[in-house]
């Protein structure tokens, strides 16, 4: 049997290495370095609209966008997505349903009946389709408008 | 995060499920076993990546299972108590060419398993060619030929 202690050190070596990087990796994803995780969890606001997304997206995963609109037009609140956004994106499920969905070149209007004054969660579940930089303007009907970068893993 | 706290749960899940049902090593398994085992992986699966289908939440859910079939091995090896809490301990079967019926009961192991072993590792064919069999850690069966059998 041929061996070589030489050789033999050495691998033993990057081995050991390569479990400290294992676990590394493990410890980020965990904190959410590759999505879904505290260490990417962002939250953006403005007057009337406020957005809690994941700066690190994965594509082909459900992944989600937490609005909270305020309510202060009587007959309900809008939401307005951007085309950037909806062309590199598939929208799964908005809940809750809106009672109308307008498109136009700018992207597309969602309405949302509302009882009273108050705040409404929306919750946007899409899947990105394209790999790299993403970027999304969400905004409420000639209001404030957020402008949110993300990042999409393969 | 969930692409770790998932195989996490299902790695320790399957570890209890498995430890209980008891050893049967994975050279010896019967074509049904191993329907079974192919049925618990598809099963598994699902729970694993949930709607994530992205290389990221393969890989981190890969890295996560061998980074902790790694760290219980080196655990394993430095406490050796907790290597017998997850492995077991040898158990004999057979000694001084004595079958131990009731421990052959309680592995569910029986004398065909026994001679099975015997043929295909030491080409022995009978019971009194045997002098000790140990079922191991990982369940395979280990055959001690008798003494005379050399001869034989």
């Amino acid at each position: 049997m041929a061996e070589s202690t030489g050789f033999m050190r050495r691998n033993w070596r990057v081995q050991r290495a390569g479990w400290v990087l294992m676990a590394l990796v493990v410890l980020l994803g965990l904190a959410g370095l590759f999505g879904r995780g505290p260490l990417t969890r962002r939250d953006a606001s403005a007057p009337g609209l406020a957005l809690q997304y994941q700066r690190v997206l994965r594509l082909e995963a459900t992944e989600s966008l937490e609005f909270t609109l305020e309510a202060r037009q009587v007959g309900g609140a809008g939401l307005e997505l951007d085309s950037g956004f909806v062309s590199r994106t598939e929208i799964e499920r908005i809940i809750p349903e809106p009672r109308e969905i307008s498109v136009s070149p700018a992207g597309q209007r969602l309405s949302f009946p509302a009882a009273g004054s108050g705040s409404i969660a929306v919750r946007v579940l899409f899947v990105p389709k394209k790999l790299g930089r993403l970027r999304g303007r969400f905004g409420t009907p000639g209001g404030a408008v957020l402008p949110v970068s993300f990042l999409v893993l393969p | 995060m969930d692409a770790v706290i998932r195989p996490f749960v299902i790695y320790f899940a399957l570890l209890v499920l498995f430890r209980i049902t008891g050893k049967r090593a994975l050279g010896d398994l019967t074509s049904f076993d191993f329907v079974v085992l192919l049925i618990v992986s598809e099963c598994v699966s699902a729970g694993l990546l949930a709607n994530d289908f992205s290389l990221t939440g393969a890989l981190l859910a890969v890295t996560t299972l061998l980074v902790l079939d790694l760290a219980l091995s080196l655990l394993k090896q430095r406490f050796k108590g907790l290597a017998r809490v997850l492995e077991d301990d040898p158990v004999h079967l057979m000694r001084h060419g004595k079958l131990l019926r009731e421990r052959m009961q309680k592995e569910r192991v029986d004398e065909q398993d026994i001679l099975e072993a015997a043929r295909s590792h030491h080409g022995l064919e009978r019971m009194d060619q045997i002098d000790s069999a140990v079922l191991e850690r990982h369940g395979t069966i280990s055959i001690i030929p008798a003494e005379n059998t050399a001869e034989a």
